[in-house]
C-alpha cells in the first residue's frame, strides 16, 4: 500500500548568518552544541528518522550558508522541499525583520503547489540569552499575518524546544504529503449523473 | 531515412574469385580462391566533390597460396599481413609479402580473430597483439612475440565447429552452428549465452566501437557486452538476416541477402538500404568501408556529414544529428556553434511537440535568450519586442490545460534562470538565438526585466500566491509599468502596492489605497493597510506621510495616530517636533496623546515636549474645571485637586502627577501660564521646583492647609549637602511659629503643636539653633523635651561614630607608616654587573630607581619611559 512506503522528508533552514541554524540541526540530530561559531559554507544535510503518527520518518535536514545569499544555491536544491524552517535570532530584531524575505525567496525558489498553506515552521532562536530584543508577542504577530505559522522558541545551547520545532515540521509536512499522495492516486472521479449538488467528501475507506 | 553512404565501385568484373578482404591506409588488400593475393592503392581522384577513385594495382601476388585465401587481416601497426589458407595460419611481411612464419601448431584452422591493443608503456605505445583460432573443435589462443605466435593458453576444446569468433576485450566471443558462447581469455571459462535464430545458416558476431558486441539472431542483433550481458532491452532489427556487419560510427552497416542496410543503434532508426548486387564480404580499415562481392568491390563513401545533418533536421531527426555532429571534422568553435544551433532547434520542436519541461531544461542548458524562449507562449512579450523574433517555422498557439502545462515549465526555467543572471552579474554571457544569427537581447537590466516580469505574467496565470513574494524580493526586477498593467487588468491591487512599494513609487500606492479604501468589495477596503503602509516610510518620505495620513486620522483618529506612535524603528525615527506641529493642524485631541507617546514610552527628555504636555493637560484641566465649578451647587466648595468626580479628577491627577515625576520641563516658563486661582498644588510643585520653597510650602499650609502634603513636599525636596534645599524643614517650621503677614492666626496654639511634631520627626534635618530661636517664648521645655532629647542622642551617635571612625583611620595610618619603614630598610647593593634594565648599561655611579619587582633602571631612564608614557 501506497502509505506504507518508506517517506523521506526534505527540510531546509534558512536564516540569517550566525542565528544558529547549523546549531539547531546539530542539537536535534546528535545532541551536541558547540559554541564556536563556524559560518556554513554552501549546504549541508544530516538525516535523522523520527515517528509521526505511528510511521516511520526519514528527515533529510539541510543546513544552509547564511552569508550568501541565495545565488550560490540553484532552483534544484528548493525543489522538492517538504518543510521549512525559518531561524531567527531574538537577540538581534534585523534578523527577524530578514524572515520576510527568507520566505519569499523560498516560495519563488521552490514555487510548491500552494505556497499560502506550504509548511513553514519559525523558530525564535538563544532564548538562554539575557539581552531579549524580539519579543514572543511580536514574532507571534508576524507568524499570524502569514498564515498561521507555528512558532517556537528555543536553545540550540540547553536544548530548549528543539525536539518539539522539528517534530512540528515533520508533522505538518506528512500532512501536507498525504494531501498530495491523496490527489494524485484518486483524481477527480467522473460523474456520470447529472447532479452536482452531492457533496463530494472523502468517502475512501482507507 | 536518408543517405548516409554512397555505394561507389572501385573494381568490377575482376576476373579471380574473391574469397576475402582486408583494407589499411590506402590500401585494399584482396585474397582470392585462386590463392592470388592481390594488393590496390585507392585514392580520391583529384577532382574535388567527385565521388571517384583512382584505383591502382600495386602488386599481385601469384603465389601467396596454393590454396584459396579464406581470411585476411593485416596489422600495419605491426607491419605484418595474417592469412589463413589451406587451413593454416601464415603471417607475412606487410610490405614485401615475404613469408615470416607458417604456424603448424594451428593445422585445422577455420577461422580466426585478431585483437590488437596499443599498450602505453615507458618507451612509447607499443602494439600488442592476440589472436583466436578456430580449429576444428577446439580454440587456440596465441599472442605475438618475437615475430612468432606463443601459446597464451592451453588449447580449449568446445563441443562443435565454431563458425564465428571476434574478440571483445579480454573476452573471445564464439558462434556455434546453434549458440553463442563467451570465453574468457585469461581463465578459458566459458559462458553459454543464447541460441543462434532458426532461420539462419551461421551465427555472425560483429564488434562495435564501443566495446560492445552484436551477436545475430535470425533478423535481429542483440547487443552485448565484454561479460556476456545483454546492453539494452531492444535488439536491432534488421530487414532480414544479416551476412556480414561492421560499426561505422554512427551507423551499422550489414549486408543482407539482398542489399546492404544502414541502421543507427540509439536512437534505432532504418537509414539507407544500398542495392549492391551478391554483396558477401565487408570490411573497413581506416575510415574506409568496402562491400566486395565475388568479382566486384564497392567502397562506401559516408556523405558528407554536413548534408546528412541537413537532410536529418528536415526529418527532425535531432538526436541523430546531433551524433554526426559530434563526428564532423573541423573547429572546436564551429563544432560548438553547429551542435548548439541543432540543439536549439531540437528544443524548438520538443516545444512544438508539447514537451515543455524536455524542451525548456535543453533551452536552459543552452543558455539561449530567455527573451527568445518567453516569445514561444502567447501573450507574455510585448507584442513590439515578440514582433522582432522569429522562429525556425510557426509558433503552436497554446489553449487552456496545455498552455498551464507549458507555464508551469516555464517558470520552472525563468526562476533557474532568473538566479543563474544574478549571479552573472559582473560576468560577460552571451545569449543564443533560436535561429542562428538572429539578435539576441543584451545581458543585464533589460535581460533581468524580461525574465521578472514575465515570471510575474505567468503566477498570475497559474499560482497568484506567488505573486507577493515574488514582488516582495528585493532583488526584482519586474518592469514597473508593464507589470502595472496587467496586474490592474487582473485587479490584484493589493500586489500592485507591493510593486509600487519596492519600486519606490510611494504617491501612487498610497493614492491607489486612499481610492480602494472606499470601495466596500476591494479587497484593499479601509485603512488598515494604508497605516501600515506610511509606518513603513521613515522620515525620509515625511511629507508624503503627512499629505496621506491626513484622511486617515480624520476619519479614524486613533488608528491614525499609530502611524506615528507604532513601535517600529522607521516611526520612532520620525522628526517629532515636526509630527506634533502638523498634529496640532489637525486636531487639538492628537497632541496630548503623541506626546504622552514620545514622553513615556520613548522617554524623549526633550524640554519643549515636556512643556507642552504640561500646557495641554493644564488647559485640559483648565476646561473641564470651569464647567465642574459652573456645574456646583452655590456655595459648595470644590474638592481637592485630582479628587474631583470624572474626567475632571483623571486629567488632573495626570497633571500632579507629570510635574511630580518629569525633570525636563522648565518650570519658569510655566509658572505664568497657571492661574492663581486654584491649581495651587501645581503651583507649589512648579515652586518647589525653582528652589522658591518658602512660596511652596506657605499654599500648601496656610492656603491648602494641608499640612501632610508640605511634609511630602519637604521630604521630595530636603537635601543636607544642597544649598537652598537643606533648609526644607525649617521654612515648614518657620511657616507655622512665623506665619508671613495676612495669613490668620488665630489657630495659633494648634500650628504650635504641629511644630513641635514636627521638629521631634525631623530633629536630624532642621538646623537645632535656629529652630529654637523660632519658638515663642512661651515655649514650654517639657513640649519640647522629645525633640531635645532627639537631637541629644542624635548628637552623641554622631560623636561615638566620629570616634570609631577616627581610631580606625589611625590604625590603618599606623600600618601604612609600618610598611613604608619597612619598604624604605631595603638594602640594595649595585655591583658592576647590575645593568640598568632599560638602556643595558651599567649602573655604576648613577642615579637610580628600583621597582617594586627589583629591577633596576638609571633614575633618567626612569623619567624618559614616564615621559614617553604620558
Amino acid at each position: 500500500m501506497a502509505s506504507r512506503k518508506k517517506v523521506l522528508l526534505k527540510v531546509i533552514i534558512l536564516g540569517d548568518s550566525g542565528v544558529g541554524k547549523t546549531s539547531l540541526m546539530n542539537q536535534y540530530v546528535a545532541k551536541k552544541f558547540s559554541n564556536q561559531y563556524k559560518a556554513t559554507i554552501g549546504a549541508d544535510f544530516l538525516t535523522k528518522e523520527v515517528m509521526v503518527d505511528d510511521r516511520l520518518v526519514t528527515m533529510q535536514i539541510w543546513d544552509t550558508a547564511g552569508q550568501e545569499r541565495f545565488q550560490s544555491l540553484g532552483v534544484a536544491f528548493y525543489r522538492g522541499a517538504d518543510g521549512c524552517v525559518l531561524v531567527f535570532d531574538v537577540t538581534m530584531p534585523n534578523t527577524f525583520r530578514s524572515l520576510d524575505s527568507w520566505r519569499d525567496e523560498f516560495l519563488i525558489q521552490a514555487s510548491p503547489r500552494d505556497p499560502e498553506n506550504f509548511p513553514f515552521v519559525v523558530i525564535g532562536n538563544k532564548v538562554d540569552l539575557e539581552n531579549r530584543g524580539v519579543s514572543g508577542r511580536r514574532a507571534q504577530g508576524w507568524c499570524h499575518t502569514k498564515g498561521d505559522i507555528p512558532y517556537f522558541e528555543t536553545s540550540a545551547k540547553e536544548a530548549i524546544n528543539v525536539e518539539q520545532a522539528f517534530q512540528a515540521v515533520a508533522k505538518n509536512a506528512m500532512a501536507q504529503e498525504t494531501d498530495v499522495e491523496l490527489c494524485s492516486e484518486f483524481p477527480d472521479p467522473i460523474k456520470l449523473s447529472g447532479d452536482n449538488n452531492k457533496p463530494q467528501g472523502n468517502n475512501c475507506p482507507c | 531515412m536518408h543517405d548516409a553512404f554512397e555505394p561507389v565501385p572501385i573494381l568490377e568484373r575482376l576476373p579471380l574469385h574473391i574469397e576475402s578482404i582486408s583494407s589499411f591506409e590506402s590500401t585494399l588488400l584482396l585474397g582470392t580462391r585462386e590463392g592470388v593475393l592481390l594488393q590496390y592503392k585507392v585514392q580520391r581522384s583529384k577532382n574535388k566533390g567527385d565521388n571517384k577513385f583512382e584505383v591502382q594495382l600495386e602488386r599481385s601476388n601469384k603465389s601467396f597460396a596454393k590454396k584459396p585465401i579464406t581470411q585476411l587481416a593485416a596489422v600495419p601497426e605491426l607491419y605484418i599481413l595474417i592469412s589463413l589458407s589451406d587451413n593454416v595460419i601464415s603471417v607475412h611481411d606487410l610490405t614485401s609479402f615475404n613469408l615470416i612464419t607458417c604456424v603448424q601448431k594451428t593445422k585445422g584452422a577455420s577461422l580466426f580473430a585478431v585483437d590488437v591493443q596499443n599498450k602505453q608503456t615507458p618507451t612509447g605505445v607499443e602494439p600488442s597483439l592476440r589472436i583466436g583460432i578456430a580449429s576444428k573443435r577446439k580454440i587456440q589462443l596465441f599472442y605475438w612475440h618475437n615475430r612468432d605466435f606463443t601459446e597464451l593458453l592451453n588449447d580449449l576444446s568446445v563441443y562443435d565447429i565454431p563458425h564465428a569468433l571476434t574478440w571483445c576485450k579480454d573476452s573471445l566471443c564464439v558462434g556455434f552452428k546453434r549458440d553463442y558462447y563467451m570465453i574468457n581469455s585469461k581463465t578459458g571459462n566459458l559462458k553459454e549465452l543464447f541460441p543462434v535464430g532458426n532461420n539462419q545458416r551461421y551465427p555472425i558476431v560483429t564488434r562495435l566501437f564501443d566495446n560492445r558486441l552484436a551477436l545475430g539472431r535470425d533478423a535481429m542483433s542483440i547487443l552485448i557486452n565484454s561479460e556476456g550481458d545483454p546492453t539494452q532491452k531492444e535488439p536491432i532489427n534488421w530487414s532480414d538476416i544479416p551476412q556480414a556487419m561492421e560499426h561505422s560510427l554512427p551507423y551499422l552497416v550489414a549486408i543482407l541477402p539482398k542489399f546492404v542496410e544502414v541502421r543507427t543503434i540509439t536512437p534505432k532508426m532504418l537509414i539507407q538500404n544500398i542495392t549492391l548486387s551478391d554483396a558477401r564480404y565487408i570490411c573497413q580499415g581506416d575510415g574506409c568501408l568496402y562491400v566486395a562481392s565475388q568479382n566486384t568491390v564497392w567502397r562506401l563513401v559516408v556523405v558528407q556529414y554536413s548534408l546528412q545533418i541537413k537532410q536529418l533536421l528536415k526529418s527532425k531527426e535531432f538526436e541523430l544529428a546531433l551524433k554526426l555532429a559530434e563526428l564532423v571534422e573541423e573547429q572546436a568553435s564551429e563544432k560548438e556553434k553547429r551542435i548548439r544551433n541543432i540543439k536549439n532547434l531540437y528544443a524548438f520542436d520538443l516545444f512544438c511537440q508539447k514537451r515543455f519541461g524536455d524542451s525548456l531544461s535543453l533551452f536552459a542548458k543552452l543558455g539561449t535568450d530567455p527573451a527568445h524562449v518567453i516569445g514561444l507562449y502567447p501573450n507574455l512579450l510585448p507584442q513590439q519586442y515578440r514582433n522582432n523574433l522569429s522562429y525556425p517555422k510557426d509558433v503552436p498557439d497554446l489553449q487552456g490545460a496545455e498552455n498551464e502545462k507549458g507555464i508551469m515549465a516555464l517558470i520552472e526555467y525563468l526562476t533557474q534562470k532568473r538566479t543563474e543572471v544574478m549571479k552573472d552579474m559582473g560576468k560577460e554571457f552571451q545569449p543564443t538565438a533560436i535561429v542562428e544569427g538572429d539578435k539576441t537581447t543584451k545581458p543585464g537590466k533589460q535581460l533581468r526585466q524580461i525574465i521578472d516580469t514575465t515570471l510575474l505574467k505567468c503566477y498570475l496565470q497559474t499560482n497568484d500566491a506567488l505573486v507577493a513574494p515574488l514582488l516582495r524580493l528585493k532583488d526584482n526586477h519586474c518592469h514597473v509599468v508593464e507589470s502595472e498593467r496587467v496586474l490592474m487588468k487582473k485587479e490584484k491591487f493589493s500586489e500592485l502596492i507591493i510593486l509600487y512599494q519596492t519600486k519606490e513609487l510611494h504617491q501612487k500606492a498610497l493614492s491607489l489605497l486612499m481610492k480602494q479604501a472606499a470601495r466596500p468589495e476591494s479587497n484593499l477596503k479601509g485603512h488598515e493597510r494604508t497605516v501600515t503602509y506610511l509606518q513603513h516610510l521613515g522620515p525620509d518620505h515625511i511629507n508624503l506621510i503627512f499629505e496621506y495620513a491626513e484622511w486617515v486620522l480624520k476619519q479614524h483618529p486613533e488608528d491614525g495616530l499609530k502611524i506615528f506612535t507604532e513601535d517600529l524603528p522607521e516611526v520612532e525615527s520620525l522628526p517629532r517636533e515636526m509630527v506634533l506641529e502638523y498634529l496640532e493642524k489637525i486636531s487639538p485631541d492628537l497632541p496630548l496623546f503623541y506626546l504622552e507617546h514620545i514622553i513615556m514610552d520613548l522617554k524623549d527628555q526633550t524640554n519643549l515636549f515636556h512643556n507642552r504636555l504640561v500646557d495641554l493637560y493644564r488647559e485640559r484641566v483648565q476646561r473641564l474645571r470651569l464647567e465642574y465649578i459652573d456645574s456646583l451647587p452655590e456655595g459648595h466648595p470644590p474638592s481637592k485637586a485630582g479628587e474631583e468626580p470624572g474626567e475632571l479628577g483623571e486629567a488632573r491627577k495626570k497633571l500632579v502627577t507629570f510635574l511630580h515625576t518629569s525633570q525636563s520641563y522648565i518650570p519658569e516658563r510655566l509658572l505664568t501660564h497657571f492661574p492663581t486661582d486654584g491649581f495651587f498644588e501645581e503651583r507649589a510643585i512648579l515652586l518647589g521646583r525653582l528652589g522658591r520653597h518658602e512660596q511652596a510650602l506657605s499654599i500648601y499650609i496656610h492656603t491648602l492647609n494641608n499640612t501632610r502634603m508640605a511634609e511630602e513636599f519637604c521630604a521630595r525636596n530636603y537635601d543636607k549637602d544642597k544649598e537652598g534645599n537643606k533648609d526644607v524643614y525649617y521654612l515648614m517650621l518657620k511657616m507655622f511659629l512665623k506665619p508671613p503677614e495676612g495669613t490668620c492666626d488665630e489657630t495659633n496654639g494648634k500650628m504650635l503643636e504641629v511644630a513641635l511634631n514636627l521638629l521631634e520627626d525631623h530633629a536630624m534635618k532642621i538646623d537645632v539653633p535656629k529652630a529654637l530661636e523660632l519658638l515663642p517664648q512661651t515655649t514650654k521645655l517639657r513640649d519640647i523635651l522629645t525633640f531635645l532629647e532627639n537631637v541629644m542622642e542624635n548628637q552623641a551617635v554622631r560623636r561615638r561614630h566620629n570616634q570609631v571612625l577616627k581610631s580606625m583611620l589611625y590604625a590603618e595610618n599606623l600600618q601604612v607608616t609600618e610598611n613604608l619603614i619597612q619598604k624604605q630598610a631595603v638594602k640594595i647593593s649595585v655591583s658592576d654587573e647590575d645593568l640598568c634594565r632599560s638602556c643595558r648599561k651599567r649602573i655604576g655611579q648613577s642615579v637610580f630607581c628600583r621597582y617594586p619587582n627589583g629591577h633596576l633602571v638609571h633614575y633618567s631612564c626612569f623619567n624618559n619611559r614616564d615621559a614617553n608614557k604620558s
